[in-house]
């Protein structure tokens, strides 16, 4: 369901809902779903954190020989570890259950099994909840299950859904060649985002090479989404400042995402920006608790191709208009599907979301099917031109009847165009070059238009021109042939 | 195949008691919004079909009778004159059927193909009136053993009838218009006692 702000609700998502808390003297885990305790467990952040850092060194290359075989071992200890902890039986049953009383119609197309786990003291993210999808969708009969986190982010606008949504791209000269690879993702992610720029719904825009400056500069402008890739360790990024790099904490990185209206959605192609510090937050729930309301951040670290691979099918399903939680769930899926567990090419993407705000539109598109009528219209002219072929031999009683309905029709037709400029203009004035090229394709076609009827008429009193109605013919024809293009662009994201 | 055996030529058919009590009211002018239900657009386009048929016909009288057109002629102007009564009554005035239909932009339409209409109407008389002084003035050089002359801006004979049809045409594209016009109205929304469905098909 989507709000007519163009963010859904998570209503009728198959859902389970846990509530992680610290005891008092942060020494036990309790997890609950309502009355019901799912885990109850000491902290014992060691194994967690080597575990981390064991990653690390698969991935940084102080690998120990005989240890790649290990990999998987290791994978699945941690998995067991939490598996054991947490009463993986009584979430299947509970998954089971909210699969069978929200099951509609609709929801049978995609089985995915939601568990959002609300976490209220931030300690608790050094555990990879996520893991925990594994052996439920073992448990479940192998249906896809989708672990994400929730923080109650605070409150405060986030950027209108309406077009032209801004979509940012920001990254910083990599520390090293071989662990960011900032083009290519960047190149995966305008093509998965393609249809919508050219539906004039999302305009993408990079900020190259960020500085802190650069950075803050390209923050002011309101963004629906960023996508971030820079180096990263725990509690911090790294930014190029000149021929240096600088560190910055994470609360300091997400001052810039403060500013009203905030982002919906920021993704982090960012190495260990979920654990934190004991004195800083994760980068990605730093962002969470200023108020963006979709974070993605990675558990550990990534390799160039894993982020790849991941960010690829993730913006695959934004561009279809997918929410955040369904998209995420679609490239944790792409990425297990292709690279986990091989060579530890993996870190656990994390999704911190409070809701299910979509952050790119979907029937925003079109919300009053205005488009569509005026697509319609249009066609209809561009049929009727099609079939007036004047030649020389015409007389005025010829033209008459030949170009009647074209010569009656043509005031409504340029109001029409008329309607089209105003409705896009909004659009324009916000920055679309969509909205641009559609205003610019409209005046041209009411032009001609107007010289076509003209030339029609005088054509029609006995002083006809072939020559002159084909020109004119021609370029109405042109101008046509834009705003079907651009017009039919923007039906795909119509509901 | 055949008619069924009950079947008698002589008794009117529902459609065409139907039609003919539709145009008794377009002609006396009797035609009221309130009887829009009864006469619904699908009906009106399939009536207006048959009125297109009745140009085809004139056109088709015009082009058999060449070799006699001066007798053919007061057969075209009365058929055309029929035409036009109703074509006039569907369109213009108060009583008109446009009057009672509830979309402007066909509403406009409408009239403006209307327009185009009674325009290549009017001229259809000026050229039939050319027509017959041309005949009469062919006749009295034919009395005379003379040869016509015909100068600028009289015109000749093929000329003239090329005008008219080229006209007759332009009634016949006019009338269509009309008839597309109506017939992409939707339905009226409750049809209390409207005409049977399949009054309502072309």
């Amino acid at each position: 369901m989507t709000s007519p702000t163009g963010d859904a609700s998570p209503a009728g998502r198959q859902m389970v809902l846990l509530q992680g808390e610290l005891s008092s003297d942060d020494e036990r885990v309790t997890v609950r779903s309502g009355d019901e305790l799912v885990a109850e467990f000491p902290l014992d952040a060691e194994p967690y954190e080597n575990w981390k850092h064991w990653l690390g060194n698969q991935v940084s290359g102080r690998r120990q020989a005989g240890r790649e075989s290990e990999f998987r071992l290791k994978v699945d200890e941690i998995t067991r570890r939490l598996a054991g902890d947490v009463d993986v039986a009584g979430l299947t049953r509970l998954a089971a259950a909210a699969g069978a009383a929200d099951r509609t119609a609709e929801d049978t197309a995609t089985d995915t099994a939601f568990i959002r786990v609300e976490l209220g003291r931030r300690e608790l993210d050094i555990i990879p909840w996520e893991l925990l999808a594994s052996p439920i969708a073992s448990e479940l009969g192998d249906r896809d299950v989708c672990v994400y986190r929730a923080v109650r982010p605070k409150k405060g606008r986030t950027t209108s859904p309406d077009p032209p949504q801004r979509a940012l791209l920001v990254d910083t000269s990599p520390l090293s060649m071989e662990s960011v690879s900032p083009g290519m993702e960047q190149d995966a992610i305008r093509s998965r985002l393609r249809d919508l720029e050219q539906a004039g719904l999302v305009s993408l825009e990079r900020c190259a090479d960020a500085n802190p400056s650069t950075l803050g500069t390209a923050l002011q402008r309101p963004a629906r989404a960023v996508h971030v890739i820079m180096h990263g360790e725990d509690g911090q990024v790294v930014l190029s400042q000149g021929d240096q790099h600088v560190r910055i904490m994470s609360r300091a990185f997400a001052q810039d995402f403060r500013r009203e209206p905030r982002p919906a959605a920021v993704t982090l192609s960012v190495c260990s920006s979920v654990p934190g510090t004991d004195e800083e937050p994760g980068v990605a729930r730093a962002l969470a608790e200023v108020g963006v309301r979709q974070v993605i951040g990675m558990y550990s670290y990534i390799t160039a191709q894993a982020s790849l691979a991941f960010f690829t099918a993730l913006y695959e399903a934004l561009g279809h208009c997918a929410d955040m939680a369904g998209a995420y769930a679609a490239a944790v899926a792409a990425l297990r599907e292709g690279t986990y567990p091989n060579l530890g090419f993996w870190s656990v993407p994390v999704l911190y979301t409070h809701d299910n705000v979509i952050p790119f539109p979907g029937s925003s598109g079109d919300p009053r099917g205005a488009y569509r009528r005026i697509l319609g219209e249009l066609a209809n002219l561009q049929q009727e031109l099609a079939g007036l072929r004047p030649e020389a031999a015409w007389n005025g009683n010829t033209w008459r009847a030949r170009t009647m309905r074209f010569r009656v029709t043509a005031e409504d037709n340029l109001d029409t165009m008329a309607e089209l400029i105003e409705l896009v203009r909004p659009e324009e004035r916000s920055g679309s070059k969509w909205a641009a090229d559609v205003i610019r394709a409209a005046y041209r076609g009411s032009t001609a238009l107007s010289d076509v009827a003209a030339t029609a008429e005088s054509a029609s009193e006995g002083r006809g021109s072939v020559q002159d109605f084909t020109t004119g013919k021609n370029a109405l024809t042109a101008a046509l042939t834009d705003l079907h293009k651009y017009l039919s662009a923007r039906q795909r994201f119509a509901s | 195949m055949s008619p069924s055996s009950d079947w008698d030529p002589t008794v009117p058919s529902p459609n065409s008691v139907i039609e003919s009590e539709f145009e008794d009211l377009l002609i006396h002018g009797q035609f009221l919004p309130a009887m829009y239900e009864k006469y619904p657009p699908a009906f009106c386009a399939t009536w207006l079909r048959k009125q297109e048929e009745k140009i085809r016909n004139i056109i088709r009288t015009f082009r058999l009778g060449r070799d006699k057109l001066l007798e053919t002629l007061p057969e075209i102007g009365d058929s055309l004159k029929a035409v036009f009564l109703v074509l006039d009554r569907l369109c213009d005035g108060p009583c008109s059927y446009l009057v009672s239909l509830p979309a402007v932009k066909q509403r406009e339409a409408m009239a403006k193909y209307y327009k185009e209409f009674a325009a290549a109407y009017d001229e259809i008389w000026n050229v039939l009136g050319e027509y017959n002084l041309y005949a009469k003035a062919y006749e009295e050089s034919s009395s005379k053993n003379q040869q016509l002359v015909i100068k600028p801006p009289n015109r000749n004979e093929t000329a003239i009838q090329k005008d008219l049809v080229g006209k007759l045409e332009i009634l016949q594209t006019a009338t269509e218009n009309i008839t597309r016009s109506i017939a992409s109205l939707p339905a009226p929304r409750s049809v209390p006692g409207s005409v049977p469905s399949q009054l309502q098909t072309g």
